[in-house]
Protein backbone atom coordinates (compact mmCIF):
# COMPACT_ATOMS: atom_id res chain seq x y z
CA UNK A 1 0.00 0.00 0.00
CA UNK A 2 1.21 3.12 -1.05
CA UNK A 3 1.65 6.37 0.85
CA UNK A 4 -1.67 8.05 -0.66
CA UNK A 5 -3.39 4.95 -0.32
CA UNK A 6 -2.78 4.75 3.08
CA UNK A 7 -3.67 8.43 3.69
CA UNK A 8 -6.98 7.87 1.80
CA UNK A 9 -7.92 4.90 3.75
CA UNK A 10 -6.78 6.74 6.90
CA UNK A 11 -9.25 9.42 5.87
CA UNK A 12 -12.18 7.53 5.42
CA UNK A 13 -11.81 5.51 8.20
CA UNK A 14 -11.71 8.34 10.42
CA UNK A 15 -14.27 10.51 8.70
CA UNK A 16 -16.68 6.98 9.14
CA UNK A 17 -15.71 6.86 13.15
CA UNK A 18 -16.65 10.18 13.13
CA UNK A 19 -20.38 9.93 11.15
CA UNK A 20 -20.72 6.92 12.88
CA UNK A 21 -20.23 8.32 16.58
CA UNK A 22 -22.42 11.30 14.87
CA UNK A 23 -25.06 8.48 14.04
CA UNK A 24 -25.29 7.74 17.46
CA UNK A 25 -25.86 11.25 18.35
CA UNK A 26 -28.61 11.15 16.21
CA UNK A 27 -29.65 8.08 18.08
CA UNK A 28 -30.05 10.30 20.89
CA UNK A 29 -33.14 12.26 18.99
CA UNK A 30 -35.90 9.78 19.99
CA UNK A 31 -39.62 10.63 19.85
CA UNK A 32 -42.02 9.74 22.12
CA UNK A 33 -45.92 10.30 22.38
CA UNK A 34 -47.60 9.70 26.06
CA UNK A 35 -51.44 9.65 27.48
CA UNK A 36 -50.20 11.30 30.51
CA UNK A 37 -52.51 11.77 33.79
CA UNK A 38 -55.92 10.15 32.26
CA UNK A 39 -58.71 11.29 34.01
CA UNK A 40 -62.39 10.28 34.39
CA UNK A 41 -64.96 12.40 36.19
CA UNK A 42 -68.37 11.87 37.16
CA UNK A 43 -70.94 13.96 36.18
CA UNK A 44 -73.07 15.63 38.51
CA UNK A 45 -76.99 16.35 38.73
CA UNK A 46 -77.94 18.75 41.20
CA UNK A 47 -80.71 21.32 41.04
CA UNK A 48 -81.09 24.98 43.58
CA UNK A 49 -83.23 27.70 44.17
CA UNK A 50 -83.19 31.15 44.98
CA UNK A 51 -85.47 30.61 48.30
CA UNK A 52 -82.71 30.56 50.78
CA UNK A 53 -85.76 28.56 52.60
CA UNK A 54 -87.96 31.18 52.78
CA UNK A 55 -91.46 30.05 51.68
CA UNK A 56 -93.02 31.60 48.63
CA UNK A 57 -96.06 33.04 50.28
CA UNK A 58 -97.57 32.84 53.57
CA UNK A 59 -100.97 35.26 53.09
CA UNK A 60 -103.68 35.82 56.08
CA UNK A 61 -107.07 36.67 55.77
CA UNK A 62 -107.42 35.94 51.88
CA UNK A 63 -110.72 36.86 50.71
CA UNK A 64 -112.09 35.69 46.83
CA UNK A 65 -111.90 39.84 45.99
CA UNK A 66 -108.40 39.83 47.28
CA UNK A 67 -105.88 40.05 44.34
CA UNK A 68 -104.52 37.02 43.04
CA UNK A 69 -101.30 35.38 45.15
CA UNK A 70 -98.14 35.87 42.42
CA UNK A 71 -95.07 34.88 43.70
CA UNK A 72 -91.95 33.56 41.27
CA UNK A 73 -89.41 31.02 42.40
CA UNK A 74 -85.59 30.95 40.26
CA UNK A 75 -84.79 27.24 39.46
CA UNK A 76 -81.08 26.93 38.65
CA UNK A 77 -79.69 23.78 37.18
CA UNK A 78 -75.96 23.10 38.87
CA UNK A 79 -75.14 19.76 37.89
CA UNK A 80 -73.15 18.89 34.62
CA UNK A 81 -74.81 15.96 32.88
CA UNK A 82 -77.80 16.77 31.10
CA UNK A 83 -81.03 16.46 32.87
CA UNK A 84 -84.71 16.60 32.73
CA UNK A 85 -86.90 18.69 35.94
CA UNK A 86 -90.38 17.84 36.89
CA UNK A 87 -92.43 19.61 39.46
CA UNK A 88 -94.02 18.03 42.12
CA UNK A 89 -95.56 18.03 45.35
CA UNK A 90 -95.69 15.90 48.24
CA UNK A 91 -97.51 17.68 50.88
CA UNK A 92 -101.06 16.19 52.63
CA UNK A 93 -103.93 17.16 51.72
CA UNK A 94 -105.87 20.49 53.37
CA UNK A 95 -109.14 21.88 54.19
CA UNK A 96 -108.65 24.80 51.15
CA UNK A 97 -107.11 23.18 48.67
CA UNK A 98 -110.39 22.40 46.97
CA UNK A 99 -111.45 26.40 46.93
CA UNK A 100 -107.82 27.17 45.81
CA UNK A 101 -107.07 27.71 41.99
CA UNK A 102 -103.57 27.39 40.93
CA UNK A 103 -101.39 28.15 37.64
CA UNK A 104 -97.74 27.18 36.79
CA UNK A 105 -96.37 29.24 34.30
CA UNK A 106 -92.52 28.95 33.10
CA UNK A 107 -90.58 32.24 31.60
CA UNK A 108 -87.55 34.47 32.50
CA UNK A 109 -87.36 37.32 34.41
CA UNK A 110 -84.90 39.85 35.35
CA UNK A 111 -81.80 38.65 37.09
CA UNK A 112 -82.09 41.79 39.39
CA UNK A 113 -85.43 40.85 40.64
CA UNK A 114 -85.35 38.98 43.60
CA UNK A 115 -87.10 35.96 45.11
CA UNK A 116 -90.42 36.24 44.95
CA UNK A 117 -91.11 38.97 43.29
CA UNK A 118 -91.87 38.57 40.11
CA UNK A 119 -91.01 42.13 38.24
CA UNK A 120 -90.22 41.22 34.71
CA UNK A 121 -91.76 38.11 34.54
CA UNK A 122 -92.29 37.05 30.46
CA UNK A 123 -94.02 33.69 30.47
CA UNK A 124 -93.03 31.33 27.84
CA UNK A 125 -95.29 29.02 28.61
CA UNK A 126 -98.29 28.03 31.12
CA UNK A 127 -97.11 24.60 32.42
CA UNK A 128 -100.33 23.90 34.55
CA UNK A 129 -103.51 25.26 33.54
CA UNK A 130 -105.52 26.95 35.88
CA UNK A 131 -107.08 23.84 38.42
CA UNK A 132 -107.83 23.42 42.24
CA UNK A 133 -104.75 23.18 44.43
CA UNK A 134 -106.34 19.76 45.32
CA UNK A 135 -106.22 18.59 41.80
CA UNK A 136 -102.46 19.73 41.63
CA UNK A 137 -102.12 17.27 44.76
CA UNK A 138 -103.46 14.96 43.68
CA UNK A 139 -101.98 14.53 40.02
CA UNK A 140 -98.72 15.42 40.69
CA UNK A 141 -97.13 13.45 43.39
CA UNK A 142 -93.68 12.91 42.50
CA UNK A 143 -91.29 11.96 39.68
CA UNK A 144 -93.70 9.70 37.16
CA UNK A 145 -96.26 12.56 37.45
CA UNK A 146 -94.22 15.54 37.76
CA UNK A 147 -95.01 18.36 35.86
CA UNK A 148 -91.96 18.34 33.04
CA UNK A 149 -90.26 22.17 31.77
CA UNK A 150 -87.51 22.67 30.18
CA UNK A 151 -85.82 26.39 29.54
CA UNK A 152 -87.17 27.68 26.59
CA UNK A 153 -87.44 25.66 23.91
CA UNK A 154 -84.90 23.20 25.11
CA UNK A 155 -85.29 19.69 25.24
CA UNK A 156 -82.72 19.20 28.39
CA UNK A 157 -81.58 20.87 31.38
CA UNK A 158 -77.95 21.69 30.85
CA UNK A 159 -75.08 23.26 33.03
CA UNK A 160 -76.32 26.63 34.53
CA UNK A 161 -79.29 26.79 33.00
CA UNK A 162 -82.11 28.72 34.72
CA UNK A 163 -85.65 28.85 34.42
CA UNK A 164 -88.52 30.99 36.56
CA UNK A 165 -91.59 29.36 37.61
CA UNK A 166 -94.50 31.67 38.32
CA UNK A 167 -97.01 30.27 40.92
CA UNK A 168 -100.92 32.31 40.62
CA UNK A 169 -103.10 31.81 43.79
CA UNK A 170 -106.91 32.47 43.90
CA UNK A 171 -109.52 31.79 46.37
CA UNK A 172 -112.65 30.51 44.42
CA UNK A 173 -115.98 32.69 45.56
CA UNK A 174 -116.97 29.70 47.46
CA UNK A 175 -118.89 30.09 50.59
CA UNK A 176 -117.51 27.13 52.48
CA UNK A 177 -113.71 28.74 51.88
CA UNK A 178 -113.96 30.71 54.72
CA UNK A 179 -111.95 30.11 58.12
CA UNK A 180 -109.81 27.18 56.05
CA UNK A 181 -106.29 26.89 55.78
CA UNK A 182 -104.46 25.70 52.42
CA UNK A 183 -100.72 24.53 52.69
CA UNK A 184 -98.38 23.15 50.25
CA UNK A 185 -95.17 22.51 49.37
CA UNK A 186 -93.06 22.05 45.68
CA UNK A 187 -90.03 19.51 45.10
CA UNK A 188 -87.77 20.14 41.79
CA UNK A 189 -86.15 17.15 41.08
CA UNK A 190 -83.54 16.80 38.08
CA UNK A 191 -82.83 13.30 36.72
CA UNK A 192 -79.70 12.97 34.20
CA UNK A 193 -81.35 12.18 30.99
CA UNK B 1 17.43 4.02 7.43
CA UNK B 2 17.22 7.25 7.94
CA UNK B 3 14.47 7.84 5.13
CA UNK B 4 12.83 4.91 6.86
CA UNK B 5 11.77 6.71 9.80
CA UNK B 6 11.50 10.14 8.02
CA UNK B 7 8.77 7.81 5.80
CA UNK B 8 7.01 6.32 9.03
CA UNK B 9 7.09 10.40 10.35
CA UNK B 10 5.31 11.28 7.97
CA UNK B 11 2.78 8.38 7.73
CA UNK B 12 2.10 8.99 12.02
CA UNK B 13 1.47 13.14 10.92
CA UNK B 14 -0.71 12.05 7.65
CA UNK B 15 -2.81 10.06 10.07
CA UNK B 16 -3.29 12.42 12.73
CA UNK B 17 -4.26 15.25 10.33
CA UNK B 18 -6.60 12.79 8.88
CA UNK B 19 -8.00 12.01 12.45
CA UNK B 20 -8.68 15.55 13.04
CA UNK B 21 -9.62 16.24 9.59
CA UNK B 22 -12.36 13.41 9.99
CA UNK B 23 -13.83 14.87 13.43
CA UNK B 24 -14.31 18.12 12.04
CA UNK B 25 -16.36 16.53 9.28
CA UNK B 26 -18.08 14.96 12.04
CA UNK B 27 -18.35 17.65 13.86
CA UNK B 28 -19.66 20.09 11.17
CA UNK B 29 -22.47 16.99 10.41
CA UNK B 30 -23.56 17.70 14.15
CA UNK B 31 -23.74 20.85 14.09
CA UNK B 32 -25.84 21.29 10.80
CA UNK B 33 -27.73 18.70 12.07
CA UNK B 34 -28.70 20.56 15.89
CA UNK B 35 -32.53 21.55 16.38
CA UNK B 36 -32.40 24.84 16.88
CA UNK B 37 -33.06 26.07 20.75
CA UNK B 38 -36.90 27.37 20.50
CA UNK B 39 -38.07 31.06 21.09
CA UNK B 40 -40.02 30.68 23.71
CA UNK B 41 -40.36 29.37 27.32
CA UNK B 42 -42.88 26.69 28.29
CA UNK B 43 -45.43 27.98 30.82
CA UNK B 44 -47.84 26.82 32.58
CA UNK B 45 -51.92 27.42 31.74
CA UNK B 46 -54.66 28.27 34.11
CA UNK B 47 -58.59 28.55 33.43
CA UNK B 48 -60.96 29.18 35.92
CA UNK B 49 -64.77 28.57 35.61
CA UNK B 50 -67.97 29.88 37.61
CA UNK B 51 -71.22 28.94 37.82
CA UNK B 52 -74.44 30.12 39.60
CA UNK B 53 -75.78 29.03 42.58
CA UNK B 54 -79.35 28.81 43.33
CA UNK B 55 -78.89 31.67 45.25
CA UNK B 56 -76.70 33.93 43.17
CA UNK B 57 -76.86 34.82 39.59
CA UNK B 58 -73.35 34.98 37.86
CA UNK B 59 -73.89 37.40 34.96
CA UNK B 60 -71.51 35.53 32.28
CA UNK B 61 -70.99 32.01 33.61
CA UNK B 62 -68.03 30.23 32.35
CA UNK B 63 -64.44 31.57 32.00
CA UNK B 64 -64.09 34.02 33.91
CA UNK B 65 -60.22 34.00 33.91
CA UNK B 66 -57.59 32.47 31.27
CA UNK B 67 -53.82 32.69 31.42
CA UNK B 68 -51.48 30.87 29.01
CA UNK B 69 -48.00 30.01 28.94
CA UNK B 70 -47.27 31.39 32.36
CA UNK B 71 -43.70 31.96 33.71
CA UNK B 72 -42.36 33.53 36.15
CA UNK B 73 -41.56 36.26 34.12
CA UNK B 74 -44.64 36.62 32.78
CA UNK B 75 -47.06 39.34 33.86
CA UNK B 76 -50.19 37.82 35.69
CA UNK B 77 -53.43 36.80 34.39
CA UNK B 78 -56.36 38.71 35.59
CA UNK B 79 -60.15 38.09 35.27
CA UNK B 80 -62.92 38.72 37.28
CA UNK B 81 -66.78 37.73 37.63
CA UNK B 82 -69.65 39.45 38.69
CA UNK B 83 -73.08 37.66 40.66
CA UNK B 84 -75.89 38.98 42.00
CA UNK B 85 -77.88 37.80 45.66
CA UNK B 86 -81.49 36.84 44.08
CA UNK B 87 -82.80 36.07 47.51
CA UNK B 88 -85.31 38.19 49.28
CA UNK B 89 -82.26 38.52 51.88
CA UNK B 90 -78.51 40.37 52.31
CA UNK B 91 -75.97 37.41 52.48
CA UNK B 92 -72.69 36.13 53.79
CA UNK B 93 -70.12 34.96 50.80
CA UNK B 94 -67.81 33.10 50.72
CA UNK B 95 -65.63 31.59 48.23
CA UNK B 96 -62.74 29.26 47.11
CA UNK B 97 -61.72 27.72 43.79
CA UNK B 98 -60.95 23.54 43.29
CA UNK B 99 -58.26 22.90 41.19
CA UNK B 100 -58.71 19.81 38.58
CA UNK B 101 -55.35 18.45 39.43
CA UNK B 102 -52.80 19.44 42.04
CA UNK B 103 -50.23 20.14 40.07
CA UNK B 104 -49.96 23.81 40.52
CA UNK B 105 -51.02 23.73 44.01
CA UNK B 106 -47.30 25.47 44.91
CA UNK B 107 -46.48 27.10 41.90
CA UNK B 108 -49.28 29.01 40.99
CA UNK B 109 -50.53 31.83 43.50
CA UNK B 110 -54.32 33.72 42.91
CA UNK B 111 -55.38 36.46 44.27
CA UNK B 112 -58.85 37.27 44.49
CA UNK B 113 -60.48 40.64 45.23
CA UNK B 114 -64.30 41.62 46.50
CA UNK B 115 -66.14 44.50 44.92
CA UNK B 116 -64.33 47.43 46.67
CA UNK B 117 -61.77 46.33 45.84
CA UNK B 118 -60.53 44.66 49.23
CA UNK B 119 -58.34 42.08 49.33
CA UNK B 120 -60.30 38.44 49.97
CA UNK B 121 -57.52 35.87 49.64
CA UNK B 122 -53.90 36.12 47.92
CA UNK B 123 -51.78 32.71 48.37
CA UNK B 124 -51.06 29.61 46.81
CA UNK B 125 -53.31 27.81 44.59
CA UNK B 126 -53.54 24.47 46.95
CA UNK B 127 -54.38 26.94 49.77
CA UNK B 128 -57.55 28.85 47.91
CA UNK B 129 -59.01 25.31 48.22
CA UNK B 130 -60.39 26.53 51.65
CA UNK B 131 -63.48 29.09 51.65
CA UNK B 132 -62.14 32.44 52.45
CA UNK B 133 -61.98 33.75 55.76
CA UNK B 134 -63.99 36.71 55.62
CA UNK B 135 -67.06 37.09 54.20
CA UNK B 136 -68.64 39.71 51.91
CA UNK B 137 -72.11 40.94 52.41
CA UNK B 138 -74.39 40.80 48.85
CA UNK B 139 -77.42 42.92 48.95
CA UNK B 140 -80.47 41.67 47.33
CA UNK B 141 -80.59 42.74 44.05
CA UNK B 142 -77.68 44.42 43.37
CA UNK B 143 -74.55 43.26 40.80
CA UNK B 144 -71.36 42.54 42.98
CA UNK B 145 -67.77 41.93 41.07
CA UNK B 146 -64.79 40.19 41.82
CA UNK B 147 -61.28 40.19 40.64
CA UNK B 148 -59.07 37.52 40.07
CA UNK B 149 -55.33 37.48 39.51
CA UNK B 150 -53.02 34.36 39.13
CA UNK B 151 -49.69 34.35 38.39
CA UNK B 152 -46.13 32.02 38.86
CA UNK B 153 -43.72 33.81 41.65
CA UNK B 154 -40.39 34.82 40.97
CA UNK B 155 -38.58 32.03 43.49
CA UNK B 156 -40.04 29.43 41.79
CA UNK B 157 -38.94 26.36 40.05
CA UNK B 158 -39.36 24.75 37.22
CA UNK B 159 -42.15 22.47 38.12
CA UNK B 160 -44.46 24.41 36.16
CA UNK B 161 -43.59 23.90 32.64
CA UNK B 162 -46.21 22.63 30.41
CA UNK B 163 -49.04 21.83 33.24
CA UNK B 164 -52.51 22.87 32.80
CA UNK B 165 -55.44 23.29 35.24
CA UNK B 166 -59.21 24.08 35.58
CA UNK B 167 -60.20 25.79 38.55
CA UNK B 168 -63.73 25.82 39.90
CA UNK B 169 -64.75 28.68 41.47
CA UNK B 170 -67.19 27.66 44.58
CA UNK B 171 -69.94 29.55 46.73
CA UNK B 172 -70.88 29.27 49.99
CA UNK B 173 -73.85 31.68 51.07
CA UNK B 174 -75.73 32.04 54.37
CA UNK B 175 -78.07 34.83 55.78
CA UNK B 176 -77.11 37.57 57.08
CA UNK B 177 -78.10 37.22 61.23
CA UNK B 178 -81.05 39.53 61.79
Amino acid sequence: MNRATRLLAALITTGLIAVASGRVTFAAFTATTASPANAIASGTVSIADNDAGNVMWNVTNQLPTSPAIVRCIRVTYTGTLPATVRLYTTTAASALDPYLNVTVEKGTMPAATTFSNCTGFTSQATIAPTGTLQAFKTARTGWANGLQAFPGAQTAWNASDTLVYRFTVQVQTVFAAQGLTGLVGFTWEAQNQ
Amino acid sequence: MERRRNNQRTATRIRIVGFMLGMAVAAAVLGASKIPAGAGALGADISMVVAPIGELAVKHPGRVLAGTTLTPASDPATGGFTVLDQTMFPLLLRLRGIPDTPGLDRALWVELTGPDGEQLFRGSLGDFRDWTQDPVTLQPGVWSTFGLEAWIPGDVGPGYAGRMVQVDLGFRVTKVAS
